[in-house]
Order: structure tokens, then sequence, then C-alpha cells
């Protein structure tokens, strides 16, 4: 149980400002997911709090004690990483007790651990197995097992789910929340994947550019992004950019959308107007009176299995929504679409 | 086109391939087959496909020593030269990983100023003639007194030798990642740790590869071992060379060739089992 704590942390590799300054707080316990592009510096970070890397700037603090001299081996860390790094000529116990042998324990304790290791993992049978003979789940297993058995206090993971295919990913996802909330271990993973993000993390730390664009929970970070960047790298589709007229109306080149007033933000003032697909209600009849709603006729429609999404055209502008594949509406047809003021969010320009 | 196709998935050799193979097999077996039978014959003279009279029939009639006496026999110095040039290329082998393996770890890793122009100047030994190297070196060993001695000759053959092995290191080191390493060390490995449990033993393929080449070269080098070992140390090439400088290649002489040959086939039987035998594998993922 260990509360990480990055304090304006700066990371330049020569002229080049990887981080430029970041601050960060992991609660102990909790499982945060580092996201952004490939290149801006979510990686750097991550190594940064194993230790592999020298912040130029700033304190990384371990339960309040700056840990940004102490070595990676006295750091009691562990990582898990993206290939998973697993000694190729080494069985897969001698793989998990590879952390426990370098401590020069005793040889039962190593053992005892060791047993009780891979009965958590479930990897028991395969114990004499070299990794060359083990599948991608397998592996990333035994790279888990071999970081847990050193009970680091705060386990790291770059890119996890990445290398594995959709049907595993959901497994190792439960697996890996199973194991993160039976040991209680804090844990930080890096990825570029939206929805492997929100899938695994309790709290997620969007960055762009080496700098902390916004840091909540996935289901604010999805619905309620802080900035346009945020919310085109979280998918958004239908932003159109407007003015408030009033604190709870938007005039966009939609029309005027009722929208939930948002604090700090004064009437004429420029923003955009986000909408989420798949919180829109698409009818094919006029909705009653007295409901937000905009025509259009549908212009494209993409099937992919459980969801239909459709480009509908409204006036100059194309809206695209999202439902359940539950009915078809055909291309051309004549639509309204039902907005409710709560899902309509405004970000500031 | 069905039937190539099927020759490729029953991955059995067309006849040509197989000539092919043949003619490769014979093309490096070949020319130690006169030589096996010229160190067993007494007479072999030309038209005669076979020697004319062999060895063993002549072994009590004459009154000098014959081919297989003789270089089995202390008078040849072939023992000597041997351990001579066993122990020689095994000190060259090891200083040699010594000096080698941190240098292509940096090689492999880093990127400084000046490194293309370094690495050009590494493989200058190899292109500068070995002659000039030798006569060069002769006029400071002289002086430092290490003409004639073992270490004299060690570093000679160092200089030829690590040119080969800094590349064949730098290669295997750039497919190693970063990775095992940095994992290690997160799992509390200490330096000396990671090198002898991770990176050496995955290293292990290509540090037995450039150990053999290493040693082969060595072994083999004539010029630098004259010009330094001044007659005092005798390796296999320098012995052989003393005995076929007259331009003939008699009986003994083809023992001695054959004999010279030995260390390297029975290193290359040790290494080729010892490289297959861990089961390295993919393992990295993916």
């Amino acid at each position: 149980m260990t509360q990480v704590e990055l304090s304006a942390v700066r990371k330049q590799f020569g002229g080049y400002v990887a981080i430029d300054e970041i601050d960060l707080d992991v609660a102990s316990g909790e499982l945060v997911a580092l996201l952004g592009p490939s290149g801006c510096g979510k990686t750097t970070t991550l190594r940064m709090i194993a230790g592999l890397e020298r912040p130029t700037a700033g304190e990384i603090r371990f339960d309040g004690k700056d840990v940004s001299e102490v070595p990676v081996q006295d750091r009691n860390v562990g990582m898990v990483f993206q290939r998973y790094a697993l000694f190729p000529h080494m069985t897969v116990e001698r793989n998990v007790a590879f952390g426990l042998s370098v401590r020069g324990l005793p040889k039962a304790e190593i053992e005892a651990r060791l047993d009780e290791m891979l009965e958590v993992v479930q990897l028991q049978a395969f114990r004499t197995r070299f990794p060359a003979q083990l599948s991608g789940g397998q592996m990333q297993r035994v790279a888990i097992a071999r970081t847990l058995i050193t009970k680091p206090s705060v386990l790291m993971m770059d890119e996890p789910l990445a290398n594995l295919d959709t049907a595993l990913r959901g497994e190792m996802r439960r697996f890996i929340r199973a194991l993160q909330q039976r040991f209680g271990i804090t844990t930080i993973f890096v990825t570029h994947d939206q929805v492997e993000a929100m899938e695994l993390a309790d709290r997620v730390a969007v960055i762009f550019n080496g700098r902390l664009a916004q840091y909540d929970t996935p289901e604010r970070i999805y619905r309620r992004p802080a900035s346009l960047e945020v919310a085109h790298f979280m998918g958004a589709a239908n932003i159109f950019p407007g003015r408030l007229v009033a604190r709870d109306r938007i005039e966009t080149d939609l029309g005027l959308l009722e929208c939930t007033p948002l604090a700090g933000m004064d009437v004429g003032a420029t923003v955009h107007a986000m909408l989420r697909g798949e919180a829109l209600e698409m009818t094919t009849e006029p909705p009653p009176a007295g409901r937000q709603a905009i025509r259009g006729k549908i212009a494209s429609r993409d099937f992919f299995g459980a969801s239909v999404t459709y480009g509908v055209r409204c006036g100059s502008q194309q809206v695209t929504v999202t439902e359940n594949a539950r009915r078809m509406v055909d291309v051309g047809a004549e639509v309204w679409l039902d907005i409710a003021p709560e899902h309509v969010w405004l970000i500031r320009t | 086109m069905a039937r190539r196709e099927d020759i490729a998935l029953t991955s059995r050799l067309s006849p040509f391939q197989r000539i092919y193979l043949l003619l490769i097999a014979g093309f490096i077996v070949g020319p130690f087959l006169p030589l096996i039978i010229q160190s067993l014959a007494f007479r072999w003279a030309w038209p005669d496909l076979m020697p004319g009279t062999w060895w063993m029939q002549q072994r009590g009639k004459s009154a000098i020593p014959l081919a297989w006496d003789y270089v089995l026999s202390p008078y040849s110095h072939i023992w000597e030269a041997a351990i001579n040039t066993v122990a020689i290329g095994t000190t060259v082998t090891a200083i040699c990983l010594v000096i080698c393996l941190p240098a292509a770890r940096v090689l492999a890793r880093e990127r400084f100023r000046g490194k293309g122009a370094f690495e050009f100047f590494l493989s200058l030994p190899l292109i500068v003639p070995e002659a000039a190297i030798g006569m060069a070196l002769l006029m400071i060993f002289i002086r430092l007194g290490l003409a004639g001695s073992f270490f004299g000759i060690v570093i000679a053959h160092l200089i030829p030798t690590i040119p080969y092995m800094v590349r064949m290191l730098t290669a295997v080191y750039q497919g190693l990642g970063k990775d095992f390493e940095e994992q290690a060390m997160i799992l509390g490995a200490r330096p000396m740790q990671i090198l002898f449990r991770v990176t050496l033993p995955m290293l292990l393929p290509g540090v037995v590869a450039g150990a053999l080449f290493t040693f082969l070269v060595s072994t083999n080098i004539f010029l630098l071992t004259f010009f330094l070992g001044q007659g005092k140390i005798i390796t296999l090439p320098t012995l052989l060379f003393a005995k076929i400088s007259g331009g003939t290649l008699d009986a003994s002489a083809a023992g001695i060739t054959l004999v010279v040959t030995l260390p390297g086939i029975v290193l290359l039987l040790i290494t080729e089992r010892f490289i297959k035998e861990e089961a390295f594998g993919k393992g990295f993922g993916n």
C-alpha cells in the first residue's frame, strides 16, 4: 500500500523536453492509467516512477518520501513490460523466482513463495516450460507473477492488453483487476488506447506533449472532457463551435441548443458543444412538442454487429449517431434527433 | 506448378539441389583427401593415382623416421607447438571477450560524437597489411622486452581479432533489447548478477560464435607469430611454414598440416553442441 506523488516533475533528454511539468497523485491501492498518443511522455513518466530515468527537476514521492535518488534495485517497484521481457533461457519457475533468488533468500522460502505465486496465476502446470513454449496470455501471467512475487509497493505495466487478442483481453482485464484488488497494490499503467484505459482504470491521466491534460475518472473523461484535445482523443465525433446566448442556451451551426449551464462560463463566451453519439435519441417520427429535436436525413450507415453508426445530415452539419443494432434505418430516411440538455457538454476554447 | 509446391511443402531436395550440395561438400572435404593419402605415403609419384609405396611397408626398412613417426616424435616439436597454439588462442579469446563485451555494448546502444570514425578505426587492422603491423610491433616489443614472449604474441594476436569480435558482439547486443536488463534491475538484481544471469546467457550463442572465430583466427596467424615469436615460441602455423618453406609438400608436412586443422575441428564440434543445447527460442512476447 503505497501512495505515489509526482510534483512538478520535468524530464529533458538533451534539448528535447519529454515531460514539461507533471503533477500527479495516485492514492494507495488505486489503479491509474496514463493515457496519451505515442511520444506524449507517458512511458517516460512510468520509467521515472520505476527509477529507470531520473527526473531533470521535481520530486517523486512514495508515501511522502522523496525517492528520486533511490536506485531502481532499492525502490521496490514492479514493472511488467509491454513485451513481457521474460528471460528466454530460464524456465517459468526460474523466471518467477528470479527476484527472490537475486536477493539471496533461503531456498525453502523461495520454494514456498514460488508455489504460492504459481497457484495465484494458475501456472503450476507450466512451471518447467520455457517462455518460447507459452502463449501470449500465459507469458503475461508469468511476467505478472515474476513481478508480484517480490511484493512491490507499486506495480507498473506498459500497455498490458495491447499484445492480446480480443477474447484474451477480457480475461486478462478481469485477471489484472482481481489481482490488483486482492493484493491492494497501487498500480499505474501506460496505454495509448482509450478503451484499454477506461476498461481497467479507476482514474485516467490524459497526457499530451509532456503535460497533464486531464486527470479524472474514466466516465468523466469520456463524458466531460476538459478540453477539445481530450474530447478528440477520447473519440468524440460531434463537436460544434458556438456562442453562449444565455446561461443554458448555445447558438451553433446546428441551431439553438439547450444545455446544462457550466460554472465559470459567461454569456457571450465562444465555446464548443459536444454531443456523444450514443446519447442522442433518434426517431423516425417527429417527437412530441416541447422536446429539443433537430430534423435531419440519414446520409450514411455503418454496421458493427452490436451497434450501428449513422451519419445524419442536419442542414449544413453532419451528426454521428450510434445506436444498438435493434433496428436498421435506411439511408435517405428522414429522422429527428432528440437532444437532452444534460447530454450537451460545453468545452472551453 | 503443383509439383513445385509439393517439393516446397515436403522440403525434399530436387536432384539439382542435391548435386549442388554434394559439390560443395566435395569442395570442402576434397583437399583433405590427398593430404591424408600423402601423409601415409612413402613414395607417391606422378602419374600414379595412389602411392607406389605406403609408409607402413617401409617402416622397418628405413633408417630415417617416416612421416607419422616423425610427426608424433619429440623431434617434430608438434606437441610443444600444439600446446602453445591452444594456450595462445585461449588467452587471446578470453582477453578479447573482456575487451569487446563492454565496447560492443556501447557501440550497439549509445550514440556519441565520432562513432562512425571510431568504428572505421576499429576495422583498420583488417585493412593494414599484417606485415606492416608486425614490423612496427616488433620494433616496439624489442624495446619493451616483449619480443619472443608469450604475452607479446598474445598482444599481437589481439590486434586482428578485436575487430571481428567487436563486430560480432555488437550485432548480438543490437538484437538484445534493453528490456531484459532493465527488468532484471527492477527485480532487484545488481550489475554483476545481471551480467552473469541475464546478459551473458542471452548473448551466449553470439559470444560462443565470436569466441570460436577469434580462437580460429588466432590459431591461424602466421606472420605476426613468426615476427614476434622470434623463433622462441613455436606455434602450429610457424612449424608448418618452416616445414614447407622449401616448397615441397612431403609426407611429414602433410601430417603436420592435418594436425594443424585439428583444434579448429574439435572446437567446432564442441561449440555446435553447446549452441544447440538450450531451448533458445523466441520467447520475447508477440
